[in-house]
């Protein structure tokens, strides 16, 4: 056996969706805001710290769940676990989290939530993922920030 | 009303958490992610006391002094100069530990005593009045008490285990030896000794999310707390009003909530607060301000005899600063606890800059 949480997840297609291009995107005078587009391209791609998949080919990331106000500088990424008892979606959320941090100018601010009704422990979660300073302390646990590098390595492919 | 920013203090290489002033007022101690201890103060000490200021900040208006390139491993969370002499600094870091430093004319600051105990990451040290006591917490849910035995050495005197999740932030009461520590998990618990054993007299409930920070008011008769879920209550001591004057009678009731200032105020979480020092009549009951996670400044004033049947205390909106460290969230607001210098009030940011400011009513 293979111990896993979720041994056999459903695996989902993967649309080859390339963010499409607006005229203006090169002119530099011209704002350009962030938006959903942009922030799933980021994220789609963080490998599953149980599987070789990635959160797009299991659904845990979708498009329909990252709700950007550029104007105010502010991104919600809400996701799904695979199964409503996963011990992996503080560590998922975290992978996001970081991805985002290390991808998007510093003036935004980022909540990380765990798609209602999907997960058990669904508050504890979101709480967790949301304490900057719990995240500020995991930042600095070497083992833990190793087992995110490694998630993100397949997200910047 | 107008806030003055005077200064803007460059060098933290990483956000800077928490600020304290020296008990005289003319020094600042930031501490921050980049494990670092700075110790900051006016290039002209006259400059506290003047009454103009320029519009813009004065370059060079005030200047690093010192620091303290800590022997701590990762971040400094907190940062308490002793309250009497202001000769020692404590600090608490993420690594576990807590650190007296004490000031040597020859030497600069020399570590004179590590404080280990917690499990996992101290997230605040507090001094108490007298420099006899001091005040830990951390993410092991746990407060610890240690007590000054000479020497510069601690014994940790009692470990308080109630909190059922990580305790944020520690104060101790301005006058009487009562601790108020705030946690994760929504409440605030108000400590106190009784024949060498400190128990929980009071388990203050209203907050619906993690309560980051406390601060009493000056003359000890209120709390106020500030939480992620954005509001700022302000909690009454037990107390009996003889004819002019506040007499502190610790058990002679419970701590009241008095007043909320509503979630609209801010609109991400309040990571910190502080009770001004301005000489406060019967009416007026100095100043409150706080900064969290939407990059706003805010001052509050606070009255008793307020609100609509004149009984009741109230807090209200005075000024309002977006942006007071540009885009970035501010993580520690403190008034200068010098009456004479109350009218200083220094920030810090996760820009990593430490900025002071000068506010006129």
């Amino acid at each position: 056996m293979s111990g896993k949480i979720n041994a056999a997840p459903q695996v989902y297609d993967v649309q080859q969706t390339v963010r499409r291009e607006s005229p203006t995107d090169h002119d530099d005078s011209v704002h350009d805001p962030i938006d959903a587009d942009e922030i799933y391209e980021l994220i789609r791609n963080i490998n599953d710290p149980e599987h070789p998949l990635t959160l797009e080919q299991l659904n845990v990331t979708q498009r329909a769940h990252i709700h950007v106000d550029d104007a105010n500088s502010t991104v919600l990424v809400e996701f799904t676990p695979t199964i409503p008892h996963c011990s992996m979606a503080t560590l998922i959320g975290l992978c996001i989290r970081v991805r985002l941090l290390r991808s998007l100018p510093e003036r935004f601010k980022i909540d990380i939530k765990i798609a209602e009704g999907t997960h058990q422990s669904e508050e504890e979660v979101n709480k967790q993922l949301n304490d900057k300073e719990r995240v500020a302390a995991a930042l600095e646990n070497i083992h833990l920030i190793e087992v995110v590098n490694q998630c993100l390595s397949t997200a910047s492919a | 009303m107008t806030l003055i920013l005077v200064a803007e203090l460059e060098g933290h290489k990483d956000r800077v958490w928490q600020l304290s002033w020296h008990p005289s007022g003319e020094r600042l101690a930031s501490c921050s992610g980049d494990r670092t201890v700075r110790i900051w103060a006016p290039s002209d000490p006259g400059l506290l006391s003047a009454d103009s200021f320029p519009e813009k900040p004065a370059p060079g208006a005030w200047k690093a002094l010192d620091q303290i390139e800590s022997t701590h491993k990762r971040t400094v969370r907190s940062v308490a100069y002793e309250p009497t002499t202001g000769k020692q600094i404590a600090t608490a870091s993420f690594d576990g530990t807590t650190s007296i430093w004490e000031y040597d004319e020859y030497q600069g600051y020399e570590c004179e005593a590590t404080l280990e105990g917690h499990e996992n990451e101290v997230k605040c040290v507090s001094w108490s009045p007298s420099g006899q006591l001091l005040a830990t917490c951390g993410r092991d849910k746990s407060v610890w008490i240690w007590e000054a035995v000479g020497g510069g050495d601690f014994d940790c005197i009692s470990v308080l285990m109630e909190h059922t999740h990580d305790v944020k932030f520690v104060t101790w009461h301005p006058t009487e030896e009562i601790l108020a520590s705030v946690s994760y998990d929504n409440t605030v618990r108000i400590w106190k000794e009784d024949d060498d054993d400190w128990y929980c007299t009071k388990i203050l409930e209203g907050h619906t999310s993690t309560v980051w920070s406390a601060d009493f008011s000056p003359d000890g008769s209120y709390l106020v707390t500030v939480s992620d879920d954005l509001t700022v209550k302000f909690w009454k001591a037990p107390s009996v009003k003889t004819s002019s004057e506040i007499e502190f009678v610790p058990d002679s009731g419970s701590w009241d909530l008095a007043y909320t200032v509503p979630a609209q105020a801010h609109t991400r979480p309040i990571y910190s607060v502080s009770w001004s020092h301005h000489a406060s009549d019967s009416g007026n009951h100095g100043l409150v301000a706080t900064g969290g996670g939407d990059n706003t400044l805010r001052i509050f004033k606070t009255v008793l005899n307020g609100g609509r049947d004149k009984t009741g205390f109230e807090a209200t909106l005075v000024e309002e600063l977006k942006n007071a460290h540009g885009q970035y969230d501010i993580n520690c607001v403190k008034w200068n606890p010098c009456q004479k210098y109350s009218c200083w009030l220094a920030t810090a940011g996760d820009d990593g800059v430490v900025r002071i400011w000068y506010y006129t009513a």
